[in-house]
């Protein structure tokens, strides 16, 4: 409480300061933030995800950083690299013990890796409504609707990166292999899982045993990828089926006829020995098992379907990939949520890491775009311009004889800022630039639920209680290891044992509310 | 006089305390003050309060342990483990001990000792690894030696029935090389005059063994059970999480409390969970080891820890 009041007591008094400044008509080119001369700059620490790697480039790209927004906003950053997979668990625990940080990255990539509710259940994070209207200007021209996804109820928590809303499900397979047996698909067209079946089939019946038409890794049960739903947001218990496109019914999406079928058809691949018997417990990477050649294709969830993905994974499997689609791209508030910036309640000037992000968003000169020294390094050292475009976007490359492990520093995916426009690497050209940059407006459908998060943590012994029982049936089911008819019902018995009517209930009561809030 | 007499004994006991005072320390910082996170099992964190200042939330916690109808099964996957490997593990590494003991050759007996050893230090992912080369489906040890006598292949990953044993097994081969140090290094405690004169009135090795050996190392067994009993309710993260490769379709014989534990916070990074399962475990311990050291008081006053 004190806290809260301290910080509204800040941001009054920033707001003087303002007033204060545009009566004097001072000439300070409009830089706000109440950081006049002499004023100790405000250090921000910020962190940046990485994979585990260390870029001895780190200090050059905060220094480059510190050059540019310290004459402009008064303040400096300090970046604190984080692998990505200790952020939940590390970042609690530093804000539970007062240590300094002031931007903290919700990695959720996509798929509830990482929530905001993770933060939101231990009140973690500052609540944005009145500074992100203030300082976030930049920011909100351009995100447009994305901003929905940092919501949960009515109170903004975080600004995520401006990256694909959505993408769609396809079917990535060897070019090579797929000219061999006959074949070939527009990448443009939506196919039928009919379609894709027969190919399959053709592979399976010239290779023979030890070879596997479809490659498939223990994180992700099959099922996920054949039927299209819009979960929801965080712990996804509870779905909208078909993407949420034409309808806001929350369902227990194992209990549909759309789950059903495909638990069906995907046993009858199993049992045709499309499916390795060991994908249980296999632990490698889709492309990894492609460049084994044991396999044809995956199938698979791609962010835009793929235009920067399956170019940069065929490198990993040496060979081009066709991408076989069969539902068009879609949007959800989970498939948005890719990288989300949230400031901790630990921050002592909450005004200031605002006007910072508000940078990231802003359309800049090379010179002083810090949303690309971010994500790319300093030119010269990390990457080289292979094509500048009509209005700055820039086309880069590695250095000579170096790549994205061995580069002074490289960012760890498209989190900062407007991450649409941020440097791109070859073999991405101009034209698929545009598209890419454009993708959110023209490309995809939006679900209707878009922007809604469930809010679960009044169920939290439910979830953990269902969540185990789909631990324990999911990967049979998805992988078709096991009789549909047996375990099935067996499966959505234990569900309901578990509490997901009432979950699903609570859900389906607070989005009515949430869609009668749209209107 | 009585005061007198215990003055005395603390002044001779000083330089004891003296010694002590690191370990005592150690004690002190890293067993007795983090103890107050144990508050936070009947908390709601709220980190704006911090842990002290956070809503009490009473037993809330501890409900997801046994709300569900998985709680009776990872409770007994967990105790019912813990207790095979008390009782047959604490048998096999004494048996072991013995015929180690028995070894002649000094070579031969550093070798075997270091053989038992090694998997104890490897760590269990890899184990988890070595494991998959024997279990798995398609390329597996054991499926080609059955392939090779015309038995069908068994999917070792999602049949839950062998588990029982597959985890047994691994778990002697693990740990019982650390175990027998303990029980060895007692047997080579006993002197040499009672195998002497036993021999001298004609006993049998295994006579010597009944009668000499095993009653020798008889405190140490009950102290090491008693001290094992205190984890009863914790389990072996690495042997239950990695070995079997986190496989659900095995959940029913293989997840005990901690993965449980694991899988559920992995979802919702509840801190408040996560103490009260922590605080469960340590009163089960709790118990258990009080039971235990007062049924040994009972029968041998003193082999009992206290």
């Amino acid at each position: 409480m004190k806290r809260k009041i301290v910080s509204l007591m800040l941001v009054s008094a920033m707001v003087f300061g303002l007033t204060a400044c545009s009566g004097g008509g001072d000439s300070e080119g409009g830089n706000s933030g109440g950081g006049g001369e002499g004023e100790e700059p405000y250090n921000i620490v910020m962190q940046v995800p990485t994979w585990g790697q260390e870029y001895s480039g780190l200090a050059d790209v905060e220094a480059a950083i510190n050059a540019i927004i310290e004459p402009e906003i008064n303040a400096t950053v300090t970046l604190e690299p984080i692998a990505a997979w200790d952020i939940p668990n590390t970042s609690t625990l530093q804000i539970t013990s007062g240590e300094k940080l002031d931007l903290l990255c919700i990695e959720s990539m996509g798929s509830n890796m990482d929530s905001i509710s993770n933060y939101v259940n231990v009140n973690g994070l500052t609540e944005l409504n009145d500074i992100y209207d203030e300082y976030g200007k930049d920011i909100q021209s351009c995100l447009g609707n994305l901003i929905d996804i940092g919501y949960m109820g009515e109170t903004l928590y975080a600004v995520p990166a401006n990256y694909y809303a959505g993408g769609g499900y396809c079917f990535a397979a060897i070019t090579s292999e797929l000219e061999a047996l006959g074949f070939s698909f527009d990448e443009n067209q939506i196919y039928t899982l009919e379609d894709v079946e027969e190919v399959l089939a053709a592979y399976q019946e010239s290779k023979g045993s030890g070879y596997y038409a479809i490659a498939g890794f223990a994180d992700g049960p099959l099922v996920t990828n054949l039927v299209p739903t819009d979960d929801l947001g965080d712990p996804a218990i509870g779905s909208l089926m078909n993407g949420g496109l034409d309808n806001t019914t929350v369902v227990n999406r194992f209990a549909t006829d759309e789950y059903r079928e495909a638990y069906e058809r995907i046993r009858g691949w199993n049992q045709a020995g499309y499916i390795n018997p060991d994908v249980i417990s296999i632990t490698d990477t889709w492309p990894t098992l492609l460049a084994s050649g044991q396999y044809l294709g995956a199938f698979m969830y791609v962010q835009s379907n793929g235009l920067e993905g399956i170019p940069q994974n065929e490198k990993t499997v040496g060979q081009d990939l066709t991408v076989i689609r069969f539902f068009p791209d879609y949007a959800t508030t989970t498939k948005a949520a890719y990288a989300l910036w949230a400031i901790p309640v630990t921050s002592e000037n909450p005004e200031k890491v605002m006007e910072f992000l508000n940078i990231l968003y802003q359309d800049r000169e090379l010179s002083e775009n810090v949303s690309w020294l971010l994500s790319a390094g300093i030119e010269g050292e990390s990457y080289e311009i292979v094509e500048t475009l009509d209005d700055g976007r820039i086309i880069i490359d590695y250095p000579e004889g170096l790549d994205a492990a061995t580069v002074p520093y490289t960012g760890s995916g498209p989190i900062y800022g407007d991450a649409l426009s941020a440097p791109k690497y070859v073999p991405v050209d101009a034209e698929m630039f545009d598209e890419i940059v454009a993708y959110n407006d023209t490309s995809i459908e939006y679900s209707k639920a878009f922007g809604y998060t469930f809010d679960s943590s009044e169920y939290s012994n439910q979830i953990s209680a269902i969540n185990n029982v789909i631990e324990t049936y999911g990967a049979q089911l998805g992988f078709g290891m096991v009789d549909v008819d047996t375990v099935l019902p067996q499966f959505i018995s234990e569900l309901e044992a578990a509490g997901i009517n009432d979950v699903i209930a609570a859900n389906q009561e607070q989005l009515d509310a949430w869609l009668a809030a749209q209107e | 006089m009585k005061t007198k007499r215990k003055s005395n004994k603390i002044v001779r006991c000083l330089p004891f305390y003296v010694m002590a005072l690191p370990g005592i320390a150690y004690l002190i910082c890293n067993n007795f003050m983090p103890l107050y996170g144990m508050l936070l099992a009947f908390k709601k964190l709220d980190v704006r309060k911090g842990i002290f200042g956070s809503e009490w939330v009473g037993l809330k916690n501890f409900e997801f342990l046994f709300s569900s109808n998985t709680a009776f099964k990872i409770i007994r996957n967990t105790i019912g483990y813990n207790l095979v490997f008390l009782i047959v593990g604490t048998a096999i590494a004494v048996a072991l001990a013995i015929l180690l003991n028995e070894v002649r050759l000094k070579g031969f007996k550093k070798f075997y000792q270091s053989m038992l050893l090694i998997p104890y230090l490897i760590s269990w992912v890899l184990a988890s690894y070595l494991a998959y080369a024997f279990l798995a489906q398609d390329v597996g040890l054991i499926n080609s030696i059955l392939n090779f006598f015309g038995l069908p292949d068994v999917a070792w990953y999602t049949s839950k029935q062998y588990w029982p044993v597959i985890l047994f097994i691994v778990y002697i081969w693990k740990n019982v090389g650390y175990m027998l140090i303990i029980y060895y290094s007692s047997i080579v405690s006993i002197s040499a005059d009672y195998f002497e004169a036993a021999t001298i009135d004609g006993a049998t090795k295994w006579q010597q063994i009944r009668f000499i050996t095993l009653p020798l190392i008889k405190s140490t067994v009950v102290t090491m059970t008693i001290l094992m009993l205190g984890r009863i309710a914790n389990s072996d993260f690495g042997l239950f999480y990695q070995i079997p490769r986190n496989s659900g379709a095995l959940y029913d014989t293989t997840q005990t409390i901690d993965v449980y534990v694991y899988n559920a916070l992995m979802n919702n990074n509840d801190f408040g969970m996560s103490a009260a399962a922590a605080v469960f475990q340590s009163v089960v311990g709790f118990i258990f080891i009080m039971a235990a050291n007062g049924v040994v008081r009972k029968i041998s006053k003193r082999d009992a820890l206290f």
